[in-house]
């Protein structure tokens, strides 16, 4: 009952938010870049619902276009963190030996570094950029997938039904095709939902930290970094950017609470995750 | 015991020996070398090049990587480009105050998150349950540098009781100062990691719980604390620790993000700043030096596993 | 010395009350072993959580329970901490899960000894190892320092029992002892919890799938449908002459080497209706009065009792 709600409620947040995402150009009540010099620094108003930040731009409506980037950057890291993932698992829990040895060795040494930290080197070395942001996230998010799956796989085929399929003479593909990615799907997608708010959240504190997606893009990281500067006099400049952030990623966590609840999979059971480590 | 032991120390050594290497080509990757990042300086092309074989940047890669390995292992890791002093120096005066920030925040979070995760596990579903779960759902979620922004509007700014950055007032290092100002940055710290951990702690004891093993020690007639403390929280360990150990990149990067918010001098502020300067002798130090406590971490973890668990000698 | 009138375990599911266990009375006495049969989900094993007051959380009971002439109230959980261990034990059907992983298991045992009795650690850790070796876990010094991962199923099994009997309960629980074992191992169990029953003159609740089990063990039979007990007599009468149709059954599903037919036990039948006689969907005589009317548990001749409105007599059983 209890999984039905969050992951409802997380849902309807989520379509909510992409809805303010898509239809950002039309909700908007001003263009996100228009500065007005004698209007800056304004608190929220029937006017300006969220207030103005320090060039008189409407902060409503750019963390409305902020939504586009955060949202992009989260599915889209993770689309790539979930490709990368799940064919290294496949390969590695497929083939064994060498191969297996080889990739999942490299998913510890990347899963070593603090994802934040590998992140800003990365964006040190080459010009900050979008693309390169979502590189960045999907380039420390795809261990955890990868190791993910091949657990679940390597789980999977000693179960007696995967047995029974090769006893009627079922061929590898279809034992993988059939039998495998089915049953393998319902942890996966959970880490799947899970990998979004991670992205966004480090998207986020990328901008913020100056090293993410640039100005003048509106983007929720970025607008908490100039509001930083004028805590002291305009606690809306400050308050409405972080406080998407947050909605963002609590709703994509409820989602992951309730399909786990929902399919019926213990926290816990990322234990596995460090099986044959 | 003992081959379980070599086999796990063995794979760390391979796990270091990867960072080592990609730390390597992750900044030999860097487009040019540092003199060439900095397009204003106008160097004289013979000065590049004997800047470069100066430190052997101009020989195949393989050496590169092995001349700068005998040097780390020799601890010397080079000198930053920003401040001309060598980068250990500058990271050791800088690792006590993250140290006393990140050690801190991680024993007070566990603690707090192992004695409520416990708790509402014994409970489940009663009101205080769903409650601490909402709670911790909702900080998982929250931005750790928006939370110190809100807390310092708050403390600082609103009701100025509490410092808003900074390590220490100027002229008093008194501990009363210096805790002063880490509250809140520590605040911030151990609301992330407090409730990242009280959802482990929950579901951990919780698994734990419903074993056949913890219902036939009811079936024998032993106390709830008898039953808690010697059969729940043994086994319980093992997922705690592994998310204790799994967690440690995690708190590093919390720390970096507080530190920046907070101005705390440590080095999480550091290697954002040396990040921004391209300053590629501290990043990569930084870099390599993380990891590898991390890679050891998990190291201990795992020897803590053979030491509860008679199923892994 | 245990007698159990009018149990209910149900569970809720949106505003549902669902009855694993209806309205069952029953009573073992002291040196006395009482099987109890039935195929899965007939409400066996939640008769005896209930009994030992280790039901799921979210079930519901009612009843009354007596326990060596003592009411037991099924609200306070306090009353049974005291006599689970001491004056109640159990066996249960797996022991590789029902031994804590991480002890030797010669610590389980003197765990419990030590906690009952209040004894000092060494006392029982002895006491424990003499138990050890009168129930055949030899030797016993090594054993006990052993993990339950580096033990047989049997000895595991042994284990178990002996923690359950360790402070001499004088009603002991089997849930299905000997399910998970190998058949070999199955009769070494059976006979020393026999020997327990007739040295101690306690009471064993035996609950078997196993008609085999049952035969060879118990003294008296409970036979459980659906939540409800549908028969009730000595060993030899039930299996001489079954009075309920499911019984007959049942024994029909045994192999037997003198016929080469095994009949199925049709699961199927019609929805479960909360009118009617329980077995009415699956009977083969069954009539109309049956869908409509529950039977109730009525006495037939001295100690048997049948849950049937046309029992079956010696002509009819097949």
């Amino acid at each position: 009952m209890r999984s039905n709600i969050s992951l409802f409620t997380g849902l309807i947040l989520i379509a909510f938010l992409v809805t303010l995402a898509i239809l950002a150009p039309v909700i908007a009540t001003h263009d996100p870049a228009t500065t007005s010099a004698e209007k800056w620094l304004q608190p929220p108003s029937s006017e300006h619902f969220f207030g103005t930040d320090r060039l008189g731009r409407d902060i409503f409506s750019r963390v409305l276009y902020g939504a586009r980037v955060s949202l992009s950057v989260g599915m889209l890291s993770t689309f790539v963190s979930l490709g990368i993932g799940t064919l290294l698992g496949l390969l590695a829990s497929y083939y064994g030996g060498l191969v297996d040895v080889i990739i999942m060795r490299f998913a510890d040494v990347v899963l070593v570094f603090p994802s934040m930290l590998l992140a800003i080197t990365l964006v040190s070395i080459f010009e900050p950029a979008l693309w390169l942001v979502i590189l960045v996230i999907a380039g420390t998010g795809w261990p955890s997938i990868a190791r993910l799956v091949r657990s679940e796989v390597l789980r999977l085929r000693q179960s007696d039904f995967v047995a029974s399929a090769r006893l009627l003479g079922a061929k590898n593909r279809r034992v993988v095709w059939r039998h495998l990615l089915p049953n393998a799907i319902g942890p996966v997608l959970v880490a799947a939902t899970l990998c979004v708010p991670a992205a966004v959240m480090t998207e986020a504190s990328l901008s913020y930290l100056g090293l993410g997606v640039q100005p003048p893009t509106p983007t929720w990281g970025n607008m908490l970094r100039d509001a930083q500067l004028y805590l002291r006099f305009a606690w809306w400049y400050a308050f409405f950017p972080g406080f998407f952030v947050f909605i963002t990623v609590f709703a994509f966590h409820l989602t992951g609470e309730g399909l786990r609840q929902a399919l019926g999979l213990s926290q816990t059971a990322r234990r596995g995750w460090r099986a044959g480590s | 015991m003992k081959s379980a032991l070599v086999r796990r120390f063995l794979q760390t050594v391979i796990v270091l020996f990867g960072v080592s290497v990609v730390t390597f080509l992750v900044m030999h990757a860097a487009p040019g070398h540092p003199l060439q990042a900095n397009p204003e300086l106008r160097l004289d092309p013979t000065a590049i090049e004997r800047w470069l074989q100066l430190r052997q940047l101009d020989q195949p890669l393989i050496f590169q990587y092995l001349a700068w390995l005998s040097r780390v292992f020799r601890g010397d890791f080079g000198e930053s480009l920003l401040y001309n002093r060598p980068v250990l120096e500058l990271m050791g005066e800088r690792l006590p105050s993250t140290l006393l920030l990140t050690l801190s925040a991680f024993a007070l979070a566990m603690f707090l998150a192992v004695a409520v995760g416990i708790k509402i596990a014994t409970q489940q579903n009663s009101w205080l349950d769903r409650l601490v779960c909402t709670i911790s759902l909702a900080g998982i979620s929250v931005p750790n540098f928006w939370l110190g922004m809100v807390l310092v509007l708050l403390f600082a700014y609103r009701f100025p009781i509490l410092p808003a950055v900074g390590m220490r007032t100027p002229g008093d290092g008194s501990i009363l100062d210096i805790l002063q100002h880490m509250l809140l940055p520590l605040l911030v710290m151990v609301a992330g990691n407090f409730a990242r951990y009280v959802r482990y702690v929950r579901s951990a004891v919780l698994d734990v719980m419903q074993q056949d093993y913890v219902k036939a020690a009811r079936a024998r007639g032993l106390g709830e604390n008898e039953i808690l403390y010697r059969h729940v929280l043994p086994n319980a360990a093992m997922p705690i620790i592994t998310v204790a150990a799994l967690s440690l990149p995690m708190l590093f990067t919390g720390a970096m993000v507080a530190e920046y918010v907070f101005a705390w001098p440590g080095l999480g502020r550091f290697i954002i700043t040396s990040t921004m300067a391209r300053d590629y002798p501290v990043i990569m130090t930084v870099n390599l030096y993380t990891a590898s406590l991390v890679a050891i971490a998990n190291f201990i973890a795992d020897v803590l596993y053979l030491l509860i668990d008679p199923r892994l000698r | 010395m245990l007698e159990v009138k009018n149990l209910q375990v149900g569970f809720e599911e949106a505003g549902k009350i669902t009855w694993a266990v209806k309205n069952s009375s029953f009573s073992v006495s002291a040196g006395e072993i009482l099987g109890i049969v039935g195929e899965s989900g007939s409400g066996k094993s939640m008769t005896a959580m209930a009994i030992m007051g280790l039901w799921p959380a979210d079930a519901i009971v009612r009843g009354q329970l007596y326990f060596q002439g003592r009411k037991i109230d099924f609200a306070q959980h306090k009353a049974w901490q005291e006599l689970r261990g001491v004056m109640m034990g159990m066996v249960f059907q797996d022991p590789t899960s029902t031994l804590n992983p991480l002890y030797p298991v010669g610590q389980t045992v003197a765990e419990a000894l030590c906690y009952h009795k209040k004894i000092p650690l060494e006392e029982a850790k002895r006491k424990a190892l003499k138990l050890f070796t009168s129930l055949g876990i030899l030797p016993a010094a090594t054993r006990a320092q052993q993990y339950p991962h580096q033990l047989s199923g049997g000895l595991k099994q042994r284990v178990a029992l002996a923690a359950a009997i360790c402070c001499k309960p004088s009603l002991l629980i089997a849930d299905e002892p000997t399910t998970a074992l190998d058949v070999t191992v199955q009769a070494q169990i059976l006979n020393l919890l026999t020997a327990y029953v007739r040295e101690e003159n306690s009471a064993l609740l035996l609950i078997s799938h196993d008609l085999g089990v049952i035969a060879q063990t118990a003294d008296r039979v409970l036979v459980m449908c659906r939540g409800v007990i549908v028969e009730e007599a000595p060993v030899i009468k039930l299996f001489k002459h079954p009075l309920h149709p499911y019984t007959q059954l049942l024994m029909n599903s045994l192999p037997r080497l003198d016929r080469n037919v095994l009949h199925n036990i049709e699961k199927n039948g019609t929805a479960a209706s909360s009118v009617g006689c329980v077995f009415a969907g699956r009977c083969q005589y069954c009539r109309e009065f049956c869908l409509l009317e529950e039977p109730a548990l009525k006495t037939i001749t001295e100690n048997r009792k049948v849950c049937c409105h046309f029992p079956l007599t010696k002509g009819r059983s097949s």
